[in-house]
């Protein structure tokens, strides 16, 4: 497939919070290496978001998963020597892919709730062991696990 | 005698300008802050492109700066203040207690055995140690002792111990335990800033471990690992002894970081990592990986593409990605490093060492000492360069050379040197100073009746050479051969206090012949000479072995056969000794002109320095108009408009009275020989005969015309120069265009296997200007690696910043061009990205290439054949030494600056060419030209006047008298090749210093005894 290149997109992204340094990227990929989504899910690649952003691959960008895989855990935004924020970044995607019916606000309010349940699921199965009864910790957790 | 101009900064910079300024005549006093001159090259292991070792090749220039009567050094010395003005100054300058009498030490080492504090070393960047009494390296200059006040037992008055070994053991009695930091005043009449740079403090990185896993190494540390005369004596080693396997090096530790606020690239590191992992394949041959972790592979310079592509071919691993971080594994202290591929796979690999190419910064006591001295500095502390005045200070009379300025290369440093030198000559050469003292000059002794007495100096130069040979077995030998009356095996036979040693031996032994035995005469016979010189002996009784070379480099892996090699060349050189006979160097007039043949920037440049200095230019240019390239080029990066500049320097060339200026003019014959040329000039109908002394070559170079991306097919494809024309005049066609770039366009390809430097910069700077003017237009650039080093690469984040697309491409899978189908203006550019894999269109208003920068092949192979100049492959003018002589051919008395040396950005052809005229002067400031004495030499009972050896002598150097009928030797020409005399049928025709008497007494050593 061949698509054309398009800059309105990487303008609009980088004129919202946290798009300033956007342009800035050289594609060195050491938010990528440092990216613990990234070793456990291929597809994510930080470098490559950026890219397909600058590039213009709007509808990609904005229709795909990838962008709701971020954990926000801003690794990469301490290594990036070029000050891009891509932690920002994947937010203001977010936010956009909302505001232009790529996804639905739902869909959006849902991600922060497993985001919410996965900090919770994790502090309760790591005292679970701590104090010795982690069956009974995964099996409240099961229970919560029904509601989101 | 005019007044004196003081050089602050003792490395490669500071070296080069005292030599250029006391080689013109000029007093220099040198202030160094090290306890020795030398700088950061005297650490360096070995030097890129063309792998000399570092040490061997600054060492001849360290001794020339000693030995030279007008070059005063000061050593362990800082520049407190900066009082008065240009042609007047008052430098106050800091003696810091050294707590040795330097007039005393004779720097024989007694005092480093005694001295019981141990110390880390600085010079091996603290991985060994040294003790609190020392000398920075073994061929340090002065070579004479330091007390290091913050360790020594004794300044520090330990009370459980009292000290003062070193004052009992000194022989000298040289020890001043007294001796407290002293100011002096110095008159000087300008000040040349070379204070160089500190690397980066790779703490600041903490992912990547330094300081806490002790396998992780800056590349400082490992140019002193892998030295011979380093910490593990040339031996690679890990920290903790372990031979690595699998080593790894990470670029841009420091650079292109915005991170720690260091934007800029540090323009050495890609060469320089390069080079160390070539090196430790060659130490190590067993290695199994040699991996360099890079973002753009910055090879730009003269002959580094090539040297990358044959790093490719010898299995180094280039692997195109930042390492986000280094985990060590705490039983076997290996190292893993995390980094991504361009497909996204993030591997972990696992590395014994990893070396950190750690960047360039400026030294903060120099950017304290700039603040006082009210010279300007940048953002990041280096000295405020003008790309039109790239040596000069924002106050007058303060010139600065090398890293101070910004990173740079050795040959970018030299040559900024000995331009900072010309515009010094320039502000001094009328002011008068102090007279000083000639040396006096040591009667020669007649040895007519003595029979030969020959002395034998074998070097074990660290463990270069004794690290195979058995220097010590060879020595031993070289006692028993016939007329050897002394012999001794020395640890450096370059050092100054070995040179010492020789003249003493000369004496007590009454030699009159010396051999010694260590590395190549090319860069160390001058040296040796000298020493016989001073001890009355004529020079060319000096013979010279290369048993590093030709026996330790080459048969490394054969100990005992390159041992019984270097006794078989020392036999022969003791053989031909004993036949050595005194030669007499002659005396003769010169012209002192100057011809620079090219009228561009860099011709028109050096001319103006030259007749600054007072001296007579002749400015030949073929084309009508004088201005080169320049004249076809808007703005620099910096965005100065080269037409103001070109028309204020035009001016003053064509109004300077010594300028005389010849357009349309063609150079079609030269002849004679440094001091006294003669160049036939056509201008039109007319020849004119010119005399003069010495040639500039400034011939420049050209872009290329594109054979690709339908150029000359489609009026929307054009060159960078010529956007940079279209930008100049019809701006407005650019406004909300689309617009792609291609990088690379006939260079690093077959045609031309060369970057071509400027492109880089020139597509960023071009891109900067039209976003500026209108931020709707978009412009994309393909790129293979963006090579915008130095400062250069705050332009190329500009550009980025202002909303440039850049994306890279493979050579073998180009870009595609084909004009729009349904709109035959445009341009469809295809591309394939990397990053996102797959292809992309851009339906572009204009295709911008650019094109290589490419030499006149035919005119400069017509000028190489008449200036008997060499070229290289590519078609530019090949200087007579890639990093040490970059302005200056081997001939005698011809210097090249300019893009006819290699392409080059402006204020690096400024600055070369300020250098070359400054290497120029050094000869037109002498009152004669000095012949060699190892020159042929005709018997003319024997010469048939056959005239073969006139048609074979490439220097024109020797023809047959049309009146005397014998073949005549023009002394000052001759480069002693010998071809004349193997030709000579008759046998009339000798080289003095390798007579057939010399030559076959060598042959029969070689195999006779």
């Amino acid at each position: 497939m061949i698509e054309t290149v398009d800059s309105q997109f990487k303008e609009i992204v980088s004129s919202m919070p946290g798009g300033v340094n956007l342009n800035l990227c050289y594609a060195c990929g050491a938010c990528t290496a440092v990216c613990p989504v990234s070793r456990i899910a291929e597809e994510f690649n930080p470098r490559k978001i950026i890219r397909m952003v600058l590039l213009g691959l709007k509808d990609e960008v904005l229709s795909g998963h990838e962008i709701w895989l971020c954990y926000q855990c801003h690794a990469c935004m301490t290594r990036c020597p070029q000050d891009v924020r891509f932690t920002e970044i994947i937010k203001a995607l977010r936010r956009l892919a909302v505001a232009e019916g790529y996804a639905t606000q739902d869909f959006a309010d849902k991600v922060e709730d497993v985001d919410a349940f996965s900090k919770i699921l994790r502090k309760e199965l790591v005292k679970g062991l701590y104090d010795g009864d982690l069956d009974e910790a995964k099996a409240a957790m099961i229970e919560r696990i029904k509601d989101v | 005698m005019s007044k004196p101009v003081m050089v602050l900064g003792g490395g490669i910079a500071g070296i080069q300008a005292s030599l250029d300024l006391a080689e013109m005549g000029i007093p220099v006093y040198l202030v160094e802050s090290q306890p020795s001159i030398g700088g950061r090259m005297a650490q360096l292991d070995k030097t890129f492109p063309t792998n000399d070792c570092s040490t061997c090749i600054l060492a001849p220039k360290m001794s020339s700066c000693a030995n030279h009567p007008l070059i005063k050094i000061y050593s362990y010395s800082e520049l407190k203040d900066i009082r008065g003005r240009a042609g007047d100054f008052t430098a106050v300058v800091t003696k810091k207690a050294r707590y040795v009498d330097e007039e005393a030490c004779n720097g024989c080492r007694q005092c480093l055995d005694v001295c019981p504090q141990y110390v880390d070393d600085d010079f091996n960047m603290g991985i060994d140690q040294r003790k609190a009494v020392y000398m920075l390296f073994q061929q340090g200059i002065p070579n004479v002792a330091a007390i290091d006040d913050r360790f020594c037992r004794f300044l520090n008055r330990d009370k459980n111990d009292k000290c003062g070994r070193c004052a009992r053991i000194c022989p000298r009695k040289a020890i001043r335990y007294g001796q407290r930091d002293k100011d002096i005043e110095l008159e000087v009449g300008a000040i040349i800033l070379a204070t160089g740079y500190d690397t980066f403090a790779a703490e600041l990185k903490p992912e990547y471990g330094y300081g806490s896993y002790r396998n992780v190494v800056t590349s400082m540390e490992y140019e002193r690992i892998m030295s011979a005369s380093g910490p593990y004596g040339g031996h690679i080693k890990r920290p903790d002894g372990k031979e690595p396997k699998r080593i790894a090096f990470l670029q841009c530790v420091g650079s292109r970081d915005a991170k720690c606020d260091r934007e800029y690239c540090s323009s050495v590191c890609c060469m320089y990592a390069m080079k160390e992992a070539v090196i430790t394949r060659e130490h190590i041959k067993s290695i199994d990986d040699l991996s360099i972790y890079y973002m753009d592979m910055r090879a730009f310079g003269k002959d580094f593409e090539r040297y990358y592509e044959n790093a490719k071919k010898q299995g180094i691993n280039f692997v195109r990605s930042r390492v986000t971080e280094i985990a060590e594994d705490s039983d076997t202290h290996d190292l893993k490093l995390y980094a991504v591929d361009e497909q996204g796979r993030v591997s972990e690999d696992e590395f014994d060492m990893v070396v950190l190419s750690v960047g360039l910064v400026p030294r903060p006591d120099v950017v304290e000492l700039c603040q006082r001295a009210g010279i300007k500095t940048d953002r990041y502390g280096f000295v405020h360069a003008d790309d039109m005045a790239p040596i000069q200070t924002t106050r007058e009379g303060v010139l600065a050379c090398g890293v101070l300025t910004g990173p740079k290369d050795i040959p970018e440093t030299v040559y900024e040197a000995s331009g900072a030198a010309s515009l010094a000559a320039q502000l001094v050469k009328d002011l008068p100073g102090p007279e000083i003292p000639k040396p006096e000059e040591v009667p020669m002794r007649d040895i007519g009746r003595e029979r030969p007495r020959i002395g034998v100096f074998v070097c074990h130069c660290g463990t270069n050479i004794a690290g195979v040979v058995d220097v010590k077995a060879a020595a031993e030998y070289a006692k028993a051969l016939p007329c050897v009356e002394y012999v001794d095996d020395t640890m450096y036979a370059c050092a100054a206090d070995t040179q010492g040693f020789i003249a003493d031996m000369i004496k007590e032994h009454d030699l009159n012949r010396v051999v010694v035995a260590s590395c190549t005469p090319r860069t160390h016979e001058p040296l040796f000479q000298d020493v016989l010189r001073k001890s009355g002996l004529n020079p060319y009784l000096f013979t010279m072995v290369n048993i590093r070379d030709q026996c330790s480099w080459v048969h490394m892996d054969y100990p005992e056969e390159a041992t019984e090699k270097a006794k078989d060349l020392i036999r022969m050189a003791v053989a031909k000794a004993y036949y050595a006979q005194p030669l007499q160097q002659q005396v003769l007039p010169k012209d002192s002109s100057a011809l620079v043949i090219g009228g561009g920037l860099a011709g028109m440049t050096s001319a103006l320095s030259l007749a600054k200095q007072g001296y007579k230019v002749y400015l030949v240019e073929k084309e009508p108009v004088l201005g080169g390239n320049a004249r076809l080029m808007n703005t620099s990066a910096r965005g100065r408009s080269f037409e103001q500049y070109m028309d204020e320097l035009t001016e003053s060339v064509y109004d300077h009275p010594y300028i005389t200026v010849l357009t349309s003019a063609h150079i079609s014959a030269v002849e004679g020989y440094v001091g006294n040329f003669i160049t036939t000039v056509r201008k039109g109908p007319d020849t004119i005969k010119l005399n003069h002394g010495v040639i500039i070559v400034a011939v420049g170079a050209n872009e290329s015309m594109p054979d690709e991306y339908l150029y000359g097919q489609h009026p929307a494809v054009m060159t960078q120069l010529k956007l940079e024309r279209q930008i100049k005049h019809h701006v407005d066609d650019f406004k909300g265009k689309r617009i792609v770039m291609i990088q690379c366009v006939g260079s690093r390809e077959p045609q031309r296997p060369y970057c071509s430097r400027v492109c880089c910069t020139q597509a960023v700077k071009n891109a900067i200007c039209l976003k500026e003017m209108d931020p709707t237009i978009q412009i994309t650039i393909l790129y293979r690696e963006m090579r915008t080093y130095g400062m250069n690469e705050l332009y190329y984040e500009k550009a980025r910043r202002l909303g440039v697309d850049f994306v890279r491409y493979d050579v073998d899978d180009k870009p595609r061009v084909t004009v729009d189908e349904d709109d035959s203006n445009k341009i469809n550019v295809e591309f394939y990205e990397h990053l996102i894999g797959r292809t992309l269109k851009i339906k572009a208003d204009y295709l911008i290439l650019s094109a290589a920068i490419e030499a006149d092949r035919e005119s400069n192979a017509e000028l190489s054949q008449m200036l008997k100049v060499p070229i290289n492959q590519d078609g530019f003018f090949l200087e007579a030494h890639m990093k040490l002589r970059p302005v200056e051919f081997a001939t005698d008395g011809i210097f090249l600056c300019g893009m006819a040396h290699a392409p080059k950005n402006a204020d690096e052809v400024i600055a070369q060419a300020q250098g070359a005229a400054a290497r120029a002067a050094s000869i037109l400031a002498k009152e004669y030209i000095t012949t060699d004495g190892m020159v042929a030499k005709v018997n003319r009972f024997l010469c048939v006047a056959c005239g073969i050896c006139e048609s074979i002598c490439p220097y024109k150097a020797i023809a047959v008298d049309p009146q005397l009928h014998v073949a005549v030797v023009n002394a000052a020409l001759c480069k002693g090749c010998g071809l004349c005399s193997a030709t000579c049928r008759p046998g009339a025709v000798d080289l003095q210093g390798f007579d057939d008497s010399e030559i076959l007494a060598q042959l029969d050593a070689l195999y006779s005894w």
